[in-house]
């Protein structure tokens, strides 16, 4: 009996131990573990966080054409390093080519009749008799010399009018600079001051772009040092120092609407933010691209006021 | 006299067994059905469960975790900029409709992760890698979605049978497409159906309509910074809405964000009511059968107690003598009832349904009440055999 | 032992008792004057209802009269309070009872030991006095059985032992045997008179079983609450009636 009642005793033990462990468990939950890929982390105080996007220096020259016309050649592709000047796109010339043509034929006929004309007045003007021709008729075909060369004068610029206007069919690079985007295919319509067919740009530098909420603007100084961490480089290895040090341009002086990017057809003002401008040395070995995104961290702590 | 007091309880089998089966039975009742009740009220905070992140920082007008008021994508930068933060990284939750394969509609969590960091990745993947999510238009989604989102069919033998997502399978969430990648294994929710994991840029695109995306900011603290630190620097300095995400709901601790949506589904809900009149009539239950048994078994022995007290055992002896039958009645009751609860209990675990939460509280309170169940029956029995005469051993 | 007032175990005197309320009363003792030696057996018979075991009730201070004098051992019990009352019956008192009222769920040793270790006395202690007096009543080797599986006349028994383990003063007997048949009790009244018997105890046992009368010293007779006479021989009394 003696036994039974210790059995009956462990049993209730039993019960509640086990009762009492299912508690720890269940209560509990997960441990937090870091996430797969280790995120830029912070390591000091007085920094001001920022969303950063690679452009190329001096920004990218997003170049329109000054003429509507239908795209007859292409010059260039992505990647094509330009002189200034050089040839991107050639738009259809084909009616002003015609219109050359005939103001060249023009040209040409304009000149027989001011040859003509001059050398009428010229020998008429060479005989000195005096009764042989009127003082009258000589002004006359003086005169008409003078028209002649006038029309020449004429048609010549309208040739030479031609001849420009063709040449503003061709799309030239203002500047040395990489091609970035190529918006435009042969055939296609450009509109004069509409969207850019081409985006230049000096990628051999680039520079950031941050967006600092207009709430932390007030921590900006002139001159603040600053790391980047690029996006999608989280998978680098582990432990390595992916920043990238980034050197003070300048503040934009306007503090602007922040664009949030739906997708829908209209963007909509989410906040303001001001804009301040960071330039880097690209690494070697790191492919980095324009538009690439960037966490940066502006270095507040010294709050050294710039100069 | 103690020991004799024990004998006297050990000694009927038969009246020991009822007494023990009644007490067991309500603490069986007790634990199970409020473990049940729990366990239905821990899903309110499933998404703090499954996303597991130090602090969690939210818009200051949220109260719990189901019902995020979005924030701007600028407020992480802030977040970013507060001294102590170690890493930031958004959080986009909601609760949309993605639409099948064969036609039909479901409600899901979209959850939009950091595609950088992966911050808030489900912690098991049975299926598939979290790396493919930078994949175009790729989605995880937990098991319970896979099999529930499955497809359906009737087969050969009439019955219908469901073939769960897999690997490759896709739907459409907004009419734009999400193709499964991974499947992951994360705890229910009480709202909003299965999780569906993505990058948060892509949620972004499946929630075409939404005006702002940033449902919350997961942040780790700096060494040597606690989360509840962190939480008053952050809230300090942006005046957004700082979180610890410890899961202990029975503390007083504000920061927790599972705490306040248990309690805000507690005060907020009717869940509590309709679950909880369950659980209070198993309780009644249970206090009743006990409490009878008890009582039996005081009366059964009443005639002897009266005898005690007439060879002239004072009303102290015999008080404890009852407490101490009452008490150890109680104690191996409890571990009896205890015990099948928790076997219960860890069957359901397995299962997963329902759920089966058993806070060290419940079986605090179990035991406590066990043990009043039992001290209330001794102190009916002392008041009993106080008021018999003594004299009535002489009437037959 | 000489004096008369050592002589005296208990003297009960004028012992109004009455139950019910004042409107309807039930008068069980009325100027009830009751008085028993030491070294005697007294016997308390009568018809039922005359107020035997009331009396006994009294005399064993599980009854407080209303009225009268009560003196066990030269001590007053009226007056006494419920823990003073205790007290006494727990040091001075036996009981046998009609109906045994041995616990059943306990062996017939710890029924036997529940006198001593109210009494406070250690388990060890109470438990080889239990196994003592058990041998004495004949029930050697039942120790550890239960008492429902003992006969009638066997369970008497260890009330007996139950009731003398602590050896008592004054031993009540309430209808020891009008449970039993005629031979199993005059067997225990045998067993009760070889073991009570001392100089010093005192022995009132409440019966209407004539066939016992003989194991009495006096044998005193109620009728309508009060002693109507008290004998020295059974053969004086009218047994017609019981």
């Amino acid at each position: 009996m003696f036994k039974k009642r210790i059995l009956l005793f462990a049993l209730a033990l039993a019960g509640a131990g086990a009762a009492w462990q299912l508690t720890r468990g269940t209560a509990n939950e997960a441990p937090i573990k870091p996430p797969p890929y280790e995120p830029a982390t912070r390591d000091k105080d007085g920094l001001i966080a920022a969303a950063g996007l690679i452009e190329a220096v001096a920004e990218n020259t997003q170049l329109g054409s000054p003429t509507s016309g239908t795209v007859a050649k292409v010059h260039v592709k992505v990647w094509d390093k330009v002189k200034a000047g050089a040839p991107l796109i050639t738009l259809d010339e084909r009616d002003l080519q015609a219109q050359f043509q005939v103001q060249k034929a023009a040209v040409s006929a304009a000149e027989a009749a001011s040859e003509r004309a001059d050398d009428a007045a010229r020998r008429w003007t060479g005989i000195k008799d005096s009764g042989a021709v009127s003082a009258a008729d000589l002004l006359s075909y003086q005169v008409a010399a003078k028209e002649a060369k006038a029309k020449l004068a004429l048609a010549k610029a309208q040739l030479d009018q031609t001849s420009v206007m063709l040449d503003r069919l061709v799309l030239r690079s203002p500047i040395d600079a990489t091609v970035l985007q190529v918006g435009v295919r042969v055939g296609e319509f450009v509109a004069a001051g509409a969207k850019a067919p081409v985006i230049l740009g000096d990628i051999s530098r680039l520079q950031i772009r941050c967006d600092v909420d207009e709430q932390l603007a007030t921590r900006m100084r002139d001159g603040l040092p600053a790391k980047g961490y690029l996006k999608g480089e989280s998978s680098l290895a582990g432990g390595a120092d992916r920043s990238i040090a980034l050197k003070f341009v300048h503040i934009e002086p306007f503090v602007i609407p922040k664009a949030s990017l739906t997708g829908a057809s209209v963007e909509r003002v989410d906040t303001r933010v001001l804009q301040v401008i960071y330039q880097f040395e690209r690494p070697a070995g790191r492919a980095m691209f324009v538009g690439q995104q960037m966490d940066v961290y502006i270095d507040a702590s010294q709050n050294a006021s710039g100069k | 006299m103690y020991r004799l007091a024990l004998n006297m309880l050990f000694g009927d089998r038969a009246k020991l067994a009822m007494l023990l089966c009644g007490l067991a039975f309500s603490a069986l009742l007790m634990a199970q059905q409020s473990s049940v009740f729990f366990g239905i009220m821990s899903w309110t905070y499933t998404p703090m469960v499954n996303i597991r992140a130090q602090v969690w920082v939210s818009d200051p007008m949220v109260e719990q975790v189901n019902d995020a008021k979005p924030l701007r994508d600028t407020d992480l930068g802030r977040v970013r900029s507060v001294d102590g933060v170690a890493w930031a990284a958004p959080l986009h939750t909601s609760f949309v409709q993605a639409r099948m394969q064969d036609g039909n509609f479901k409600l899901i969590t979209l959850v939009g992760i950091d595609a950088d960091t992966f911050a808030g990745a489900p912690a098991v993947l049975t299926q598939g890698r979290i790396e493919d999510l930078r994949l175009p238009d790729t989605v995880i989604v937990d098991e319970w979605g896979a099999q529930l989102m499955g497809r359906t069919e009737i087969g050969r033998d009439g019955k219908p049978k469901t073939t769960p997502l897999k690997v490759g399978d896709t739907f459409e969430v907004n009419d734009i497409q999400a193709r499964i990648v991974g499947i992951c294994k994360v705890r229910r929710a009480f709202t909003g159906g299965p999780f569906v994991y993505t990058t948060y840029d892509r949620a972004k695109a499946y929630t075409l309509g939404a005006r702002r995306t940033l449902s919350f900011m997961l942040v780790e603290p700096q060494k040597g910074i606690t989360p509840a630190e962190l939480c008053g620097r952050i809230e300090r300095e942006t005046g957004l809405k700082a979180w610890t995400s410890d899961t202990v709901i029975w503390s007083w601790g504000e920061r927790s964000l599972a705490r306040n949506t248990f309690w805000w589904f507690w005060t907020n809900t009717g869940i509590p009511f309709s679950f909880g009149t369950a659980v209070l009539l198993g309780l009644f239950v249970g206090i009743a059968i006990s409490g009878q048994t008890f009582y039996s078994f005081i009366l059964e022995n009443l005639k002897y107690f009266a005898a005690i007290k007439a060879m002239g055992a004072g009303m102290g002896v015999i008080a404890r003598m009852l407490f101490v039958q009452a008490f150890t009645a109680g104690l191996i009751g409890f571990g009896l009832g205890a015990g099948m609860a928790q076997a219960i209990g860890r069957a359901m675990i397995e299962k997963g349904m329902p759920p089966f939460v058993m806070f060290p509280q419940i079986l605090w309170a179990t035991f406590a009440l066990v043990l009043g169940i039992s001290f209330v029956s001794a102190v009916i029995g002392i008041i009993k055999v106080s008021r018999v005469d003594a004299a009535s051993v002489f009437r037959g | 032992m000489s004096h008369q007032a050592h002589t005296v175990a208990v003297r009960a005197t004028g012992v109004d008792m009455f139950f019910g309320t004042p409107e309807n009363q039930v008068v069980a003792l009325k100027q009830a004057d009751f008085e028993a030696r030491r070294g005697e057996l007294i016997m308390l018979v009568g018809p039922s209802g005359c107020g035997k075991t009331t009396l006994l009730s009294v005399i064993a201070g599980t009854l407080t009269p209303q009225a009268g004098t009560v003196e066990v051992f030269g001590q007053r019990l009226d007056g006494l309070g419920q823990e003073e009352l205790t007290s006494f019956r727990r040091k001075n008192l036996g009981f046998v009872f009609q109906s045994f009222n041995l616990i059943p769920t306990l062996s017939v040793v710890e029924n036997v030991m529940v006198p001593l270790l109210i009494q406070g006395r250690p388990y060890d202690e109470a438990h080889a006095r239990a196994h003592a007096i058990i041998e004495k009543v004949g029930l050697k080797g039942r120790e550890e059985g239960r008492p429902n599986a003992l006969s009638g006349g066997q369970q008497q028994r260890v009330a007996i032992a139950r009731a003398l383990v602590h050896e008592p003063p004054l031993l009540i007997c309430d209808e020891p045997t009008s449970a039993l048949d005629k031979d199993t009790g005059a067997h225990i009244m045998e067993l009760v008179r070889d073991l009570s018997r001392s100089p010093e105890r005192c022995v009132v046992v409440v019966t209407h079983d004539h066939r016992i009368f003989r194991f009495a010293d006096r044998i005193a007779e109620m009728e309508d609450g009060r002693i109507s006479r008290v004998v020295d021989d059974p053969k004086l009394l009218d047994t017609s009636h019981l």
